[in-house]
Order: structure tokens, then C-alpha cells, then sequence
């Protein structure tokens, strides 16, 4: 093999790329991101104007906080061992599968760039969130900003080199499914214990106390990334082993995902995600219903086969999304308020993936116009049983999530109030990104006009999470409106009006899509 | 390249879950000789090439090529593979494909083959052009192109006559014949009859078990395709 046509290629499609870019037109769209990113990141930390915690409050995040965030981690990193074992986390292009891995060259010299960009991006990915986390934490912890910057990048970094090692590992070694499922469950069962015991016994315990170091202190926990350094290692590694199989699906997919992302078409993107997952409907249904008769009821009836042939993974997504949900409400409970955008973005995510028949049904639009029936009210039949799926699982998620920090009747009781109006926000932000994908938003008044189309993109992809996020609002209202714990419930039952609400114009927008 | 047992499958074995695609197929290709791949659509003849060029894996049974494992540095050094879909880079010139292709397979004095290639192949004229700017027909071409610029001792083509205009389909029953002639093994999947009456060698694929092995006449054609 010539040695120099890696980098003789690498040079003439830097080249081709290179020609097509307007190189002033680049530097201006660099210059508007960072100062808009810039912005919004300084607006947004100054946004929450929540209280200090306390010495004891303090206390127990520096007790409890490593081995929650560790097991935060654990869960990524199981997620990121099972995407490994089916071919993840390298996207390779269909070409360089074609032409440069199935020709006589090293394979683990093919592929070590596109490993080190991966290493890379998802360093700086996971250092970002560790930005955001760490202006957050600096709004309620004492102590200035720097110190908490520093921790909550290095812990970001470490969780990014774990996440992407753990997948380059499982998919250069070829493992099981089964054997990842299995590394996944000890993984996390081993932070859950850490979590349940109080010890500090897994490395994502310790990345969890870098994360918290300002308060948690242990200079011995920044060696965790020793091993961190050495699953990357292992990782990178093994690189060349990878399945050509699993890369090739990949590659089709992921292109097509990327482009769904482009155009935000989030309903192709949650197709692509499970076909990327190799997610399928059981065979069996769970229960098999009993054929029935007439158009009564068929709609329900159709959308419960469906949910009836969720997979298990399908199942336990729901819950996690459930249960990140119930641990942000917590978070806004203890007093965190913008931790609410991230309950609603969960619900929003869980009614995208329960909202079986709904998407069925906008998937084959052509099938409902073909039946007697007003394609309006086909769609707005579809919502109820997704309603009741992300009751359902949610509120189990949701109540568990809850109960971060110790068992509390309160919170649970909160949890079992508001299940329904969140489930209902969820599921009517949800369908309105499902429907959106197919029949559009229709031409407003503004929808042409140069001037406000960059605030009507904002609005208009910000809309469906802001509508998820009303239905557990309830929460903030009942930690900040009521005056006494036994009002609680009462104020939160009271702000239910805003997702009903919500809901209600969801409706009717539905119910104008289809045949005029 | 010497005539030699060049394709040797043995009880091979592909499955997607609980569908089997390829059902304990074995048989033996040598150097020098062409064979037509028939079958319905979902016979498993393109499984059983992308297996044998290495881009699928077995779930039983094994590939053996010019005595390498399929999908090992050696096995990937002597097969050449063109697929049912032309797989080219959108930033890459025609020139710039041969060049490439013709380095990683470490041929020195490419260019001559190449330029008779893209003569032959009526590319004259695009050689500086973006394939993303091709037509099929063209895309296909390329295809063929960058599967006979570099040396190989098995060829396995997937389908190669789709979109291809009159001539081209003339020079690659040329380029097949020659590979032959110069001792590779050749395996067509494909449904065009010119080539059934070029190939030594029949094989008949039904439901992912082999139902045919023998000389490619009107009459097992007909018995493949019912």
C-alpha cells in the first residue's frame, strides 16, 4: 500500500470542500454563532434567580452528590457499550467502506483519524455541558465561578473520553450484545450501590467528585483518569476491528439522519434513531387483544396493539426518560428552577416514542385520507393512548426519579397529581413536532417575511418542549405559590389549567390538518 | 495469476434474525473461469457476494479466497468487488477515484491501465468531473473503472449491466472475459441473458439454497427463474 494516499486524499477533498466555501460568508456565520452561543450561555446563567444552599444542604450534595452524578455516568456509559456493540460510535462514509476498508490496508491505520475526531468532538461536547453545569452550580453553591468551571469541564471531559472509549472498545472487540447488556448492568449496578451505600467504590463515583469538587474536595479523585485514559486507550486500540456489517448499516443510516436533522424532521429522525438501534416491534404482542367490530373504539384499539409490541428497550426508555424527569422536578423542588426545561424536554422526548399510533398514522398519511373518516379527528383520536402510555410509564419513571436524594411522600404524592397534565403537555408538544414532520405549519402572516424568520424558526422549534414543559410547571407553582405544605397540592392541581390549556390549542390545530 | 482454486465456500450460512438468507451453501470456483449467480430477488445473491467480498460476516460455515479468509488483509488484496449500487466519493474526480484506488492497492504504474480503462469505458471526457454530477449509467461505469484498475484474483460483480448503455455493456462483457482469460475467478450476479451465453458455469440460488450448479443453458435459466 502507498502510504501517502491517506493523506494525498485527505488533502485533495480538503481541497474540493475548501472550493465550495465562501470563506468571508464562513467567517460571519462563525462570528454570529459565538456571539450568539456567547450570549445566550451568560443570559441564561444569570437567568435563575434561586436561593444559596444551605451548610447542610451543602453538606449532603458533598456526601450524596459524586456517587449520583457517578451514577449519572454509568448510565452513559452503558448506553454508549450497547450503541458500541451494534457498530457505534464511528459513522463511517459508504465509500471509505467500499474502497479503503476493503482494500489491503490496516484497518486500525484507516481508521485512527476518524477515531481521534470522535475522541475529540465528544471531549469538547461533554467539556461544554460541563460548562452550562458549572454556571448553574456556581449560581447556588458559595464560592466564585472559576473553581466550578474547572471541576464541571474536567468531569464533562472525563464522561466524554469514557463514553466514546467504552463504545470504540465494544465495537472494535466486536461484543455481544449480550456481553454489553451484561458490562452496562454491572456498570451501573455497581454506581447504584455506591448511590445506596454511601461509598465511593466506582471510578464514575470519582468522576462524580471531580464534577463536585469545590465542595466535595478529595485530590485523589482527579485519578480517575488513569483508568478513563486507559479504557480510551483500549478503545483506540482495537479500532481496526470493527464489523463492516454494522458500519455499513450505519453509514446509510446515519446519513439519512443527519439530513432528517438538517431539514428537523424529528419524526424521521426518531424512525432513523430505532432502525439505528435495530429497535422492532415484537412479534407478539404483550396481550393479545380480541378482535372487535364496528368503528368504535378501532382507533384505540389500534394504538394499544401498538403500545402492546413496545420492545423492552422502548419500555426502559420511557422510564429513564420518566425518571430524568421526576430527579429535574426534584431539582426544582430542592430549588433549581431552570432544571424544569429538562423535565420537559424528557416528557417531550418519552411522548415522541410513545405516540405510537399518531406517528403511524402521519407516517402512511395517505391510508387515512383513503378512510370515511375526517382526517382531523382520525388524528386526535390517535391522542389519547398515547396519553395514557406516558402516564403510564412515565409517572412509574417519574415517581422513581423523584426520589432522588431519599424517599419522600411529598414528592411522590406531587408525582401521582400532576402525571396526568404532564402526560397531556408531553403528548400534545409531541404531536405537534409528529404532525409538523408531514402537514407543515401553514403560512401565518409572518411565515414569508425575511425580517422575523429567525425568531419564527426559534419559536417554531421551541414551541413543542415549551408545551411538554407546561404540563409540569405545577411543580415550580406549588414550591413557590403555596404558603403552607398542606396547600401544595392544591396550587399544583390549580396550575393545571396552563397545559390543559395548551393542550387544548394543540386540538384544535389538529383538528383543522388533513382534507379542506 | 495462475489458475488455482480460487473461491472455495464452505456450508456457509447467513441470518437476519429469524430469517435465513443464505442456507448452507457450499461450492468451488476456479481461477479462470466465469460463473453467472442466478436467482428470484431474495435468493441471497447479493448476501452471498458481500459475504465473499468481506462486507458481510457468516453465521456459519466459511469463505475462502485465494487461500485467505474472507475479509482478511490477503482475502481483500486478491478480491475485487463491484456492488448493485455504485459507492464513489461525491468530492473525488474520476482521475483522482483511479489514482486513489490504484494506490491502496499499492500499483505503482497505474496510470496507463487506467487511462486505457477510461477510454474503453467512454469516461474520456469526464475524467476531471465529480461523479455526484454523473448519471447512473456514468456512476456505474466508474464503478467498473475502479474494480478492474487494481489487480485482483476474484472478481465478484453485483447486477453490473443496470443503467449501462449499449456499449458499455459490450465493453464489460469484454473486461469479464479478459479477467478470465488472465486467470481470475469471476462471479455475475445478473439476469442478462449476453451473459449467461459468455459464463463456463451456472449457479442457481432459491430461498438462499444453491438449486443450480452446472452449464448455463436457456434451460436452467428457466428452471432458476420460475
Amino acid at each position: 500500500m502507498d502510504a501517502t494516499a491517506f493523506i494525498d486524499l485527505r488533502r485533495a477533498r480538503r481541497r474540493r470542500r475548501l472550493q465550495k466555501v465562501d470563506v468571508s460568508e464562513a467567517l460571519y456565520r462563525g462570528y454570529l454563532t459565538v456571539l450568539g452561543a456567547g450570549i445566550a450561555v451568560y443570559f441564561l446563567s444569570n437567568l435563575p434567580k434561586d436561593t444559596r444552599l444551605t451548610t447542610a444542604q451543602i453538606a449532603s450534595v458533598a456526601a450524596h452528590g459524586p456517587a449520583l452524578v457517578g451514577l449519572v455516568v454509568a448510565v452513559l456509559i452503558g448506553l454508549a457499550l450497547r450503541a458500541g456493540a451494534r457498530g457505534g460510535p464511528l459513522v463511517l462514509e459508504a465509500p471509505d467502506i467500499q474502497h479503503v476498508l476493503l482494500s489491503p490496508v490496516s484497518r486500525a491505520r484507516a481508521l485512527r483519524l476518524p477515531a481521534l475526531q470522535k475522541v475529540r468532538s465528544a471531549v469538547l461536547g461533554w467539556a461544554a455541558v460541563g460548562v452550562v453545569a458549572g454556571l448553574l452550580a456556581s449560581k447556588r453553591f458559595p464560592g466564585p465561578v472559576p473553581p466550578w468551571l474547572a471541576s464541571c469541564v474536567a468531569a464533562g471531559a472525563l464522561t466524554g473520553a469514557c463514553i466514546v472509549g467504552a463504545g470504540l472498545f465494544a465495537s472494535g472487540r466486536r461484543l455481544r450484545m449480550r456481553w454489553a447488556l451484561l458490562l452496562s448492568v454491572a456498570s451501573i449496578g455497581w454506581a447504584a450501590l455506591d448511590v445506596a451505600y454511601g461509598r465511593e467504590t466506582s471510578p464514575f463515583t470519582l468522576i462524580g467528585r471531580v464534577a463536585l469538587y469545590p465542595v466535595a474536595r478529595g485530590a485523589w479523585a482527579w485519578l480517575v483518569a488513569v483508568p478513563v485514559a486507559g479504557l480510551l486507550a483500549a478503545g483506540l486500540a482495537g479500532v481496526g476491528g470493527i464489523s463492516l456489517e454494522a458500519a455499513m448499516r450505519r453509514a446509510a443510516l446515519v446519513g439519512q439522519l443527519r439530513f432528517a436533522l438538517t431539514v428537523r424532521d424529528l419524526r424521521t429522525v426518531v424512525v432513523l434513531a430505532r432502525l439505528l438501534a435495530e429497535e422492532r416491534p415484537r412479534r407478539r404482542p404483550l396481550i393479545r387483544l380480541r378482535p372487535g367490530h364496528g368503528a368504535r373504539l378501532a382507533v384505540w384499539k389500534r394504538d394499544w396493539q401498538g403500545l402492546l409490541r413496545w420492545p423492552v428497550s422502548r419500555f426502559v426508555r420511557v422510564l429513564v426518560l420518566g425518571a430524568v424527569a421526576g430527579a429535574a422536578l426534584r431539582g426544582v423542588w430542592a430549588g433549581t428552577t431552570p432544571l424544569v426545561a429538562v423535565a420537559g424536554v424528557a416528557l417531550w422526548l418519552a411522548a415522541m416514542d410513545a405516540d405510537v399510533g399518531l406517528a403511524g398514522e402521519v407516517d402512511h398519511s395517505d391510508r387515512g385520507r383513503s378512510v370515511p373518516v375526517d382526517e382531523g379527528s382520525l388524528l386526535l383520536h390517535h391522542l389519547p393512548a398515547g396519553v395514557a402510555a406516558v402516564a403510564l410509564v412515565g409517572a412509574v419513571g417519574g415517581i422513581l426519579g423523584a426520589q432522588v436524594g431519599g424517599w419522600s411522600a411529598r414528592a411522590a404524592g406531587l408525582g401521582l397529581v400532576i402525571a396526568i397534565p404532564a402526560a397531556i403537555g408531553a403528548v400534545a408538544g409531541a404531536a405537534v413536532s409528529t404532525v409538523r414532520s408531514v402537514y407543515g405549519t401553514g403560512s401565518g402572516p409572518f411565515a414569508y417575511s425575511p425580517e422575523t424568520s429567525g425568531l419564527t424558526l426559534v419559536i417554531r422549534e421551541a414551541l413543542p418542549p415549551a408545551i411538554a414543559t407546561a404540563g409540569v410547571i405545577s411543580v415550580w407553582a406549588a414550591r413557590h405559590l403555596a404558603k403552607s405544605p398542606s396547600l401544595e397540592v392544591s396550587v399544583a392541581l390549580s396550575w393545571t389549567w396552563l397545559p390543559f390549556l395548551m393542550a387544548g390549542a394543540v386540538v384544535i390545530w389538529l383538528s383543522q390538518r388533513g382534507l379542506k | 495469476m495462475s489458475k488455482t482454486r480460487a473461491v472455495h465456500i464452505d456450508g456457509l450460512t447467513k441470518s437476519y434474525g429469524d430469517l435465513e438468507a443464505l442456507r448452507n451453501v457450499s461450492l468451488v470456483v476456479d481461477g479462470g473461469h466465469q460463473v453467472a449467480l442466478l436467482g428470484l430477488n431474495g435468493s441471497g445473491k447479493t448476501t452471498l457476494l458481500r459475504i465473499a467480498a468481506g462486507l458481510l460476516e457468516p453465521t456459519k460455515g466459511q469463505v475462502v479466497l485465494a487461500g485467505h479468509a474472507a475479509g482478511s488483509l490477503g482475502a481483500r488484496a486478491a478480491v475485487s468487488y463491484i456492488p448493485d449500487n455504485p459507492v464513489l466519493y461525491d468530492d473525488l474526480s474520476l482521475e483522482e477515484h483511479l489514482e486513489y484506488v490504484s494506490r491502496l492497492h499499492g500499483k505503482k504504474n497505474w496510470e496507463p491501465y487506467a487511462a486505457e480503462l477510461v477510454t474503453r469505458l467512454d469516461l474520456v471526457k469526464r475524467i476531471d468531473d465529480l461523479p455526484s454530477t454523473f448519471s447512473r449509467g456514468l456512476r456505474q461505469k466508474v464503478s467498473i473503472a475502479l474494480a478492474f484498475v487494481r489487480p485482483f484474483e476474484v472478481l465478484l460483480v453485483d447486477e453490473p449491466f443496470v443503467g449501462l448503455d449499449q456499449p458499455g455493456q459490450e465493453t464489460l462483457l469484454e473486461l469479464l472475459g479478459e479477467a478470465a482469460d488472465n486467470g481470475a475467478a469471476v462471479i455475475v450476479s445478473t439476469h442478462q441473458v449476453e451473459y449467461l451465453g459468455q459464463a463456463s458455469r451456472c449457479i442457481g440460488l432459491r430461498d438462499g439454497k444453491l438449486m443450480y450448479d452446472g452449464k448455463p443453458t436457456d434451460r436452467a435459466e428457466q428452471e432458476i427463474l420460475r
